[in-house]
């Protein structure tokens, strides 16, 4: 695992060439971290790559927490709040694999659910959205299949990251 | 302007740079466009950032084709110029991005990967510009 601080608010962790799995068990030191650390969580998929069945399938789990941003599953957010992700990371793994730029926010507090839908429809960027919510995290993927972004607005004495690095750098 | 123009149907190095110099004019301007880049004009604008292919992209056989959609997880004004991929787990693709990398900085890259006579070339690894046009200096190992 190839760890890059890029800035004071961002870290990329590179799988070293392997497409990111989630539901991978490597990936688990990352989710008790946030999962300890934030209350909320959501996932949000961002251009579904394929519509097919084997999707259907996966998404009907789902269908009690999800919003359509976009109509026909193009954006969507799903509430996974109430998800120990211990338990149903490797499902979401599964729709993550379907979109091409999924991702996961993490928040502290509550956030106001109608704002936030139409902040994610107005397609703001990922550090300007982040801007808005304070003590928040997004977990995202980019370009490139086998790297995670972690773009934080918290405390800086919270050492989020000087966690994640410590807890990776040995991988 | 008008010389732009004439650049960028020049082809070759000149037509090139003119459309990178677009994009990144294009880019400048969204970045100038507040903090909601819906509601600023750029290159990735088209049908919501979606491109002009719209959000299904264009299909033909198995493949999808994709053009000037944006990615809003890496920047503002960055996204991808085309995108052709097979529908099928561990299928062809290739593409054509701008935006912000692992390995730091943000600009153009590429990624591939493709089967021909039975010989896959590339990977979901980011590389050049220019890769593409010598796959077969990188066959998968």
């Amino acid at each position: 695992m190839n760890c890059n601080l890029h800035n004071e608010n961002l870290l990329s962790l590179k799988d070293t060439n392997k497409k990111v799995d989630i539901g991978d068990d490597k990936w688990h030191a990352l989710f008790s971290i946030l999962n300890r650390k934030f209350e909320f969580c959501y996932f949000r998929g961002y251009r579904l790559i394929n519509n097919d069945e084997r999707f259907k399938f996966e998404i009907k789990r789902y269908q009690d927490s999800i919003v359509e941003l976009i109509p026909d599953f193009h954006d969507i957010l799903i509430d996974v709040t109430d998800s120990s992700m211990g338990i149903s990371r490797r499902a979401l793994a599964r729709i993550w694999y379907f979109y091409e730029y999924p991702s996961l926010l993490y928040f502290r507090d509550l956030p106001d659910f109608s704002k936030l839908k139409n902040q994610l429809q107005s397609q703001l960027d990922y550090q300007t959205f982040s801007s808005f919510y304070s003590e928040s995290v997004l977990i995202y993927a980019s370009f490139e299949n086998d790297v995670i972004w972690i773009l934080k607005n918290t405390e800086p004495s919270d050492n989020l990251f000087n966690e994640i690095v410590k807890t990776f750098k040995n991988n | 302007m008008q010389n732009w123009w004439e650049d960028m149907g020049a082809g070759g190095n000149r037509g090139r740079d003119a459309w990178i110099g677009l994009w990144n004019f294009s880019a400048r301007i969204a970045e100038g466009g507040a903090f909601s880049t819906s509601k600023s004009f750029d290159l990735l604008s088209f049908n919501s950032g979606n491109g002009p292919l719209g959000k299904d992209g264009l299909k033909l056989g198995n493949y999808r084709f994709d053009l000037l959609y944006r990615n809003p997880a890496s920047g503002i004004g960055h996204g991808t110029l085309i995108s052709i991929k097979e529908m099928r787990p561990s299928g062809n693709f290739l593409r054509w991005d701008f935006g912000t990398l692992h390995q730091g900085g943000v600009g153009w890259h590429s990624s591939f990967r493709f089967s021909i006579l039975g010989r896959t070339y590339g990977s979901t690894a980011q590389r050049s510009v220019f890769a593409p046009f010598v796959f077969f200096k990188y066959p998968k190992k």
